[in-house]
């Protein structure tokens, strides 16, 4: 058996967009510590996806967005490795309770070290989900934080993602995931 | 040869001055102010802001994050100590308020410690900046290094102590999608 040195990196129980391992610029382009506010889906079936760094492998027990107070619509959300292959996601649910954290129930799995993005798409352009949307750096916060969306015919985040830069100025949904 | 497989926080997709592994973030922490429009002042300065990667990496984008007033040309580029490996060479700048993109890059870096530079022709040119206190501040807060009468951006460097009050916001990403 060869010897595996102990990680002492330290990975929070819950990985929101808000943390360094999804996007520590986030605090400076989003309003600098802004309180998340409600934000309309911007397009129906329109996704989002937002990088995610682990440093040392992690067992995920859910993944989760918070609703805001106009619930509508189905929501889908995805794991994609850093190639853009979907490794999970949730079932297609409708989006309910409003003002509270969602988290559809799916089955844990071991999460490596790596690079990933997590994908979230609306079906419906009334919904709202809580996030920011005020920016420090003027227009295309969205791009300066590497978030990339993609139109899609559905609600169901694809296999593989295709992302183009994204049209959203300053989006950033309160997503994320918590690990075991 | 072995060589131990990466530990600890993966490097980001997109290297840019205000990400951890820039100094940004810190400076805008440090004076809790928004980004602002900042005219470059002196014509052919170039700045260095240091970057680390723990793996290699390929970057096809070079992105600067153009102010309220475009003018004349810039030049990003990646350094390695004094020796220039990558630079887009002189680029028309254009778009107010916006991002604006070098594409058709392929620059590859094994992990290690860089810089990224910019530089521009133009005293009028704005980018969006975290401004600093004032230089010395700066050079201790960035670690970062400035060369005067650097346009196009030269190799090799002659690097000076950051001397300058602003940090500019550029990068380089790893996607093709900005």
């Amino acid at each position: 058996m060869s010897y595996g040195a102990p990680s002492l990196e330290r990975v929070p129980i819950m990985i929101n967009v808000s943390l360094l391992q999804m996007m520590m610029e986030a605090r400076t382009f989003f309003g600098g510590g802004a309180t998340p506010s409600d934000r309309t889906w911007p397009v129906a079936n329109l996704a989002l996806y937002l990088p995610l760094l682990i440093p040392k492998k992690i067992n995920v027990a859910n993944m989760f967005w918070q609703n805001g107070a106009t619930i509508s619509g189905n929501v889908c959300m995805g794991l994609y490795n850093e190639a853009g292959t979907r490794l999970q996601q949730t079932t297609i649910v409708a989006h309910a309770g409003a003002s509270a954290i969602q988290a559809p129930s799916i089955t844990a799995f071991d999460l490596p070290r790596g690079r990933y993005w997590l994908g979230i798409a609306f079906s419906s352009a009334t919904a709202t989900i809580r996030g920011f949307g005020t920016s420090a750096v003027g227009a295309d916060a969205n791009k300066w934080c590497a978030i990339g969306e993609e139109a899609l015919g559905s609600t169901q985040i694809p296999t593989t993602m295709t992302p183009v830069a994204s049209a959203r100025n300053v989006f950033l949904p309160f997503i994320g995931i918590t690990r075991n | 040869m072995y060589a131990a497989p990466p530990t600890g926080m993966p490097d980001p997709f997109f290297i840019h001055t205000f990400t951890d592994d820039g100094v940004g973030g810190p400076i805008i922490s440090l004076n809790a102010q928004a980004l602002t429009s900042t005219a470059w002042g002196t014509a052919n300065l170039a700045l260095f802001i240091p970057f680390t990667i723990t793996e290699r990496h390929t970057y096809v984008r070079a992105c600067v994050c153009n102010g309220a007033t475009v003018a004349g040309n810039f030049d990003v580029g990646v350094y390695r100590g004094t020796a220039r490996l990558f630079s887009t060479g002189t680029t028309a700048q254009a778009g107010v308020s916006q991002m604006q993109v070098v594409t058709g890059l392929s620059w590859t870096l094994d992990p290690g410690d860089y810089y990224l530079a910019l530089a521009t022709n133009s005293t009028t040119a704005t980018f969006m900046c975290g401004n600093i206190a004032s230089g010395g501040y700066g050079m201790a807060v960035t670690g970062g290094k400035q060369q005067t009468t650097a346009f196009v951006l030269p190799n090799p460097a002659t690097l000076a102590n950051y001397a300058t009050v602003f940090v500019p916001l550029f990068g380089i990403f790893e996607k093709t999608w900005v």
